[in-house]
């Protein structure tokens, strides 16, 4: 049977009731509102348990500042278990709170610490259970994160995930890019990670025509993967095939995010971010144009639709078939996929919304463990 | 009952043992299929998939039925050993075309 994998607002004290509903193993918000406009979420699972998670939190981002409103957008992808997408889930955003409290504002360093102390605390939970349970030291997610605040848009990506803006020009809607990537399989990556690991041949290794870090991993920065950030943990009892052959000193992954600014113009309709599960099926500028050519109402949806289907092309088989498939062996088809769009009011740009606050957060299952 | 489970296991070693002489693949071969208006491959029936067997790459149409059976779960497990889950082209299945053959006999 297909277990459920979401909760609503988990461990919010401000949140209010805010219906998410499940179709089979769809999780989805079709729409609602945020301090700055509407937006739409949706996520399909495909491996045995659901690794992805995702939240959007609006209202006040500092816990002692009511003047600093905003809406937080997290996508968090994990892999090799769903426990650190679920721990990011779970501190990310208090973090950010945190840090936004002593500084006052949201900034771009601000975020960045909220990364790191995600990551750090992560480690240090991986490091507690190192006896009873090592693998965790082999559990990663990636981290996708936006803050709309005053005006501006900051992206904070560590990871394959994506975020994409939909700009209205003369003639239609326009794909901009606000996150950077950081997967093997891109160029920039991997000169980065030669750049940091000179005198390490094996840094990069291509298996079947897929570039891996060290042959075992293809995103570059993560939370978590302990294994490849602290040699402490590259012995046993860990697993033997998440053991590197050589010693090492500096981490080979980083919790670092890149973050992009951007001032929102009165012509930036609406932000889609999702997991890699989406872009590997359907481009930006496709999702863009889906967005603008749509109703709202359950656009999320909507685009986890048409990845199905493109998927269910590659496969040579019915969409309607596909949707059949059991989690597990679904995952041969497509990956878990989370979709979040959220629609910028342009009339709110400018002045902050004091909508009331809000916290929906899906992918957690319902027996965890 | 016991005399089937004693069987099934019997099976299951053979399959394994018959993988282990499954050899890597080397180059890959294009999927050419041709599409109805539905975007539906003309020769794909409902309840069916493609995957592509061996070094050849040869194309298979299989039920989806065969996902739930154990016997082809471990051929999806080989493909996921050797590729992980990225196919720049169909699904592809790291194993002879004959053992192939002759397991998803055993299947129908």
């Amino acid at each position: 049977m297909v277990k459920p994998f979401w909760r609503i607002g988990a461990g919010m004290e401000r949140s209010k009731v805010n219906p998410t509903k499940t179709d089979g193993l769809t999780w989805y918000k079709d729409l609602g509102h945020h301090a700055f406009g509407e937006f739409s979420m949706a996520m399909i699972q495909a491996n045995n348990v659901m690794e992805d998670q995702c939240q959007i939190e609006s209202g006040p981002l500092t816990f002692n500042n009511p003047a600093v409103q905003g809406t937080f957008v997290g996508v968090y992808d994990g892999h090799g278990g769903p426990e650190a997408s679920r721990f990011i889930a779970d501190n990310i955003f208090p973090n950010l709170k945190k840090f936004a409290s002593e500084d006052m504002e949201i900034s771009e360093q601000v975020i960045r610490k909220a990364f790191a102390e995600t990551d750090e605390d992560f480690l240090i939970a991986v490091k507690k259970q190192w006896r009873s349970n090592p693998q965790m030291a082999s559990v990663g997610s990636c981290c996708l994160a936006g803050v709309i605040c005053n005006g501006l848009v900051y992206i904070a990506n560590a990871g394959d995930s994506r975020a994409v803006l939909g700009r209205s020009e003369r003639g239609g809607m326009r794909a901009v890019q606000l996150s950077v990537e950081h997967n093997a399989n891109l160029e920039s990556a991997r000169q980065e990670l030669w750049s940091m690991h000179p005198n390490d041949p094996n840094i990069l290794v291509m298996k079947h025509r897929m570039w891996r870090v060290k042959g075992v991993i293809q995103v570059t920065r993560s939370i978590g993967d302990a294994y490849l950030k602290r040699a402490e943990f590259n012995r046993e009892p860990l697993l033997p095939k998440f053991r590197l052959p050589e010693h090492f000193t500096t981490p080979i992954l980083s919790a670092d995010p890149s973050v992009m600014v951007t001032r929102l113009r009165p012509e930036d309709e609406f932000m889609i971010l999702a997991s890699d599960g989406l872009w590997e099926n359907i481009s930006s500028q496709e999702a863009v144009d889906i967005v603008h050519n749509s109703p709202r109402q359950g656009i999320a949806r909507r685009l986890l639709k048409a990845a199905l289907k493109e998927a269910a092309r590659k496969r040579e088989m019915r969409y309607s078939d596909l949707k059949e498939i059991l989690p597990g062996v679904r995952r041969h088809f497509h990956d878990d996929i989370t979709v979040i769009v959220v629609y910028l009011k342009p009339q709110m740009v400018k002045t902050n919304g004091w909508a009331s606050p809000l916290s929906v957060r899906g992918g957690y299952p319902m027996h965890s463990s | 009952m016991a005399m089937k489970k004693a069987n099934k296991l019997t099976q299951k070693a053979m399959i394994k043992q018959i993988l282990k002489r499954c050899s890597s693949l080397g180059k890959k071969q294009s999927n050419v299929y041709s599409e109805d208006e539905n975007g539906h491959p003309y020769d794909v029936p409902k309840g069916h998939f493609v995957v592509y067997v061996g070094e050849n790459r040869v194309r298979y149409v299989v039920p989806i039925s065969f996902l739930t059976r154990p016997e082809f779960q471990v051929l999806l497990q080989q493909a996921e050993e050797e590729f992980g889950f990225d196919h720049d082209m169909g699904l592809t299945i790291p194993c002879e075309e004959v053992v192939f053959r002759s397991l998803t006999s055993m299947l129908r």
